[in-house]
């Protein structure tokens, strides 16, 4: 078991990230569509998580909810994505297959909820590819093509921390990477005898930020009420200082691909903050809200602002039910299940009009064993419409993730 | 229980993926595609927009030692000298019969099919001596010829000529030196045959060279000889064991061309200013159209249809730039043409100097032919090279 989940480990290690296929029109734009999370259990609860800390999971960004870890945990997912790209004239079936990344927790101190935390995620993927024919009279047929590639990563740790009024706090440091290249081309027939051209502007980007983040202490008792036993608020906020550019300008042409200009610049995201609730009804049904803003609209590369991006704005609702109270159960009631919606007005600005997102999903958390945990989402959605010159995506989208328990740090006996 | 769900989703995962739809691209939302993005097509060409052009005719020193073909003759004022050296292996017969000075030498001639033929003479006009002095056939060239030491004796008799082939007698004797030669080396030499062409001649002709693959087509030396008491003669043949041809021309006395020659290493350089070119630009394609005058030409029976375009890494040397390699104009009735796609992307990225072309005759070492291009200084401007570009830019 232990060789199996080594393998697992590198490999998602390795290809964090890493896709085939392309996803979305939009993520031509700033830095691309964001990434919803490493865990699939976060895809099942559509992102509503802010306010959420389990014992037995790292499906959370907001750094304060690792902090009731129990065991030493590894947890890496996989994304499978089938998309209908349409606009007011033709469509486009397309796929991709994506690592969602991977996070690994040590609890250092279980009774002050210290936990140590590491992760490598993707937080903006870039990957979209769109083709146009021509029939010139005088060059023959050619194909114009252009693709993106790219998005950026984080890494990092962070630290937990619970007060004495049980308020859990968290942290993180974040070091910021990630390559795009935008790509331009044009293709003539094999018989041609015109040349293929190429070009290419290449974006590599590096900086620090952090995560700060704090979830409440039970605040059932202002309800007073025997079906409401958890009741948390949660908040996170993300802050990257600074991202530092490389900008390549690079043309490749039959002979050779050469670097036409290079320079460094500066790129200010802007801040992410995420308000959540949470509440426990029966002692078995979970219920999440989210509310996340992150003033898009301030984003800035090389001193200008991107005109197709605004404000995002973010609600999602998501519910658990677990069945908690069985001491024999089935494998059905073993069983986390789990759903959710979301309403996103995403950062995308199209000829002046907001691109919105919607989606709904389901999920279930499989035991293993005692420690180790299998999760299964789907999320179906739509992104943008046919109107105003947009693309319309409707996408569904299926989430498997593994959250490896251990115990370290166990005396022997 | 637990292995077969997880069976069961492995394999859901599975066809997922393996059935995962991903059409090929096409134009859904190139719309939004920023216009930053966008690449065009441009056609550009040096008629309609003039650059600074420049040519040159040059002589290069060449070498003809390794041609598949050899010439001898004379055209108009170009000339063409060949020397030849024969393999001599003989039967213990002839050896015997040498070495007692009882071998008489009947008649003796060379002979060889033709594969090249400039003007319409009717006879080869030329001498035959016997060379005296040793001579490297690698490293003979035009200089070389004056320090030949050969023997004034003309031993040529008299030729046969038709539309293929081509016999000439020399002396029957003449060949008895190289013969001995095989029986003592110490007294005898075998230096071979020097063959100038007399000028005013109308006619140069090519012979397969000791390079060519076919041997029996290949010029070679017949000697029939007798054994002085036998009433039977024997008839020998060689083969040439070195060969070589040099060609004679001047320069034609003519303005605003650009000259090639074959034989002489006269070649001439063009050079287009690409300096206010756009930069960062991929050329699609980048055609070179250089116009002549058939009339001007003086093509044989092998038409020099095309030519050689090297890439020159400096000018003032001559030296060529070998990275891109070699690239051909092709002949089509009023000019040459062809794709220098590979220069010009070098020029407009900066990876090679613009030292400008080297421009010869594809088949300067197997024929004496001469082609005077259309220079730029030349009044017609329609008739000056030509650069013609398709490239790509971003917007």
């Amino acid at each position: 078991m232990k060789n199996i989940k080594l393998i697992i480990l590198v490999f998602t290690l390795l290809f964090t990230g890493s896709i085939f296929g392309q996803s979305s029109i939009y993520s031509r734009y700033g830095l691309g569509i964001n990434a919803l999370g490493v865990s699939a259990k976060e895809m099942s609860l559509n992102g509503a998580s802010t306010a959420l800390s389990e014992t037995d999971h790292l499906g959370t960004s907001n750094p304060a909810g690792w902090s009731s870890l129990s065991l030493v945990r590894f947890e890496g997912g996989l994304s499978l994505t089938q998309t209908l790209q349409k606009d007011a004239a033709s469509s486009r079936n397309l796929f991709s297959a994506r690592f969602q990344g991977v996070r690994f927790g040590v609890p250092l101190q279980s009774d002050y909820g210290i936990v140590l935390a590491l992760f490598l995620e993707p937080l903006t993927f870039v990957d979209y590819d769109v083709q146009n024919h021509y029939n010139d009279s005088n060059f023959g047929e050619y194909d114009k093509e252009f693709s993106g590639r790219g998005g950026l990563s984080k890494f990092g740790f962070g630290l937990t921390y619970r007060t004495p009024f049980n308020f859990s706090l968290g942290a993180t440091f974040d070091y910021y990477t990630g390559s795009t290249e935008y790509t331009s081309s044009l293709t003539f027939g094999l018989l041609s005898p015109y040349r293929n051209s190429t070009h290419k502007q290449k974006f590599n980007q590096r900086g620090i930020g952090f995560s700060v983040g704090t979830i409440s202490s039970d605040l059932s008792k202002v309800f007073n009420s025997e079906s409401v036993t958890d009741l948390r608020l949660g908040f996170s906020y993300r802050y990257i200082p600074k991202v530092v550019v490389d900008t390549f300008m690079i043309v490749k042409s039959h002979l050779e691909e050469i670097t036409t200009a290079h320079g460094v610049t500066n790129s200010e995201i802007p801040y992410t903050a995420s308000f959540g609730m949470k509440m426990v009804l029966h002692k078995s049904t979970t219920l999440l809200l989210d509310f996340g803003f992150t003033p898009w609209s301030n984003y800035q590369l090389n001193d200008r602002t991107n005109p197709n991006y605004t404000d995002r704005e973010k609600v999602a609702f998501g519910i658990e039910y677990k069945d908690k109270r069985l001491k024999t159960k089935t494998f059905w009631q073993k069983l986390s299940y789990r759903g959710g919606l979301s309403y996103e007005k995403t950062k995308f600005l199209i000829n002046g009009n907001n691109v919105n997102e919607y989606s709904i999903s389901a999920g279930i958390g499989v035991p293993m064993n005692h420690t180790d945990i299998l999760d299964l989402a789907v999320r179906l959605g739509q992104r943008g419409n046919t109107d105003f010159g947009m693309v319309e995506e409707k996408f569904i989208s299926f989430g498997i993730s593994l959250s490896f328990g251990e115990k370290w740090f166990t005396r022997r006996r | 229980m637990l292995k077969i769900k997880f069976t069961f989703l492995f394999i859901f995962l599975s066809v997922f993926i393996l059935t995962g739809c991903n059409d090929s691209p096409n134009d859904v939302g190139l719309g939004l595609i920023p216009a930053s993005d966008g690449i065009d097509l441009v056609s550009w060409n040096s008629l309609q927009n003039p650059i600074f052009e420049q040519s040159a005719t040059v002589e290069d020193t060449i070498s003809l030692s390794y041609s598949k073909d050899v010439l001898l003759g004379s055209y108009n004022d170009a000339k063409s000298y060949l020397l030849v050296k024969f393999l001599i292996s003989l039967p213990d017969s002839i050896t015997t019969a040498l070495s007692s000075d009882s071998l008489t030498f009947v008649d003796s001639w060379l002979s060889s099919d033709i594969t090249y033929k400039l003007g319409d003479g009717t006879s080869l006009d030329f001498t035959a001596h016997k060379i005296t002095s040793d001579w490297n056939a690698s490293k003979f060239t035009k200089d070389s010829l004056t320090s030949l030491q050969f023997d004034p004796q003309d031993v040529y008799l008299s030729q046969e000529l038709t539309d293929s082939t081509f016999k000439f007698n020399i002396q029957p004797d003449a060949a008895k030196d190289w013969l001995m030669h095989s029986v003592n080396s110490t007294d005898f030499n075998n230096y071979g045959l020097y063959l100038e062409p007399n000028a005013n001649g109308n006619l140069i002709l090519g012979f397969p060279a000791l390079t060519a693959s076919l041997s029996s087509k290949r010029l070679q030396l017949t000697c029939v000889t007798k054994i002085i008491g036998s009433q039977f003669s024997d008839t020998l043949k060689f083969y040439t064991s070195a060969d070589v041809h040099l060609v004679e021309r001047p320069l034609p006395n003519v303005s605003n061309r650009m000259v090639l020659q074959a034989g002489t290493g006269v070649r001439s350089r063009l050079y287009f200013d690409l300096s206010s070119f756009p930069k960062n630009t991929v050329i699609n394609r980048a055609t070179l159209k250089i116009y002549y005058d058939i009339n001007e030409a003086e093509f044989g029976t092998n038409k020099s249809d095309t030519l050689i375009l090297k890439m020159l890494s400096d000018s003032t040397l001559g030296t060529i730039n070998t990275s891109v390699g070699t690239t051909y104009l092709f002949e089509d009735s009023t000019k040459y043409s062809g794709e220098i796609t590979s220069f010009v992307q070098k020029w407009v990225d900066s990876t090679s100097v613009n030292e400008g072309l080297l421009l010869k005759l594809s088949d300067e070492d197997v024929t004496a032919n001469q082609l005077l291009l259309y220079s730029p200084t030349f009044p017609d401007s329609l008739k000056r090279p030509q650069l013609e570009i398709l490239y790509t830019k971003m917007r």
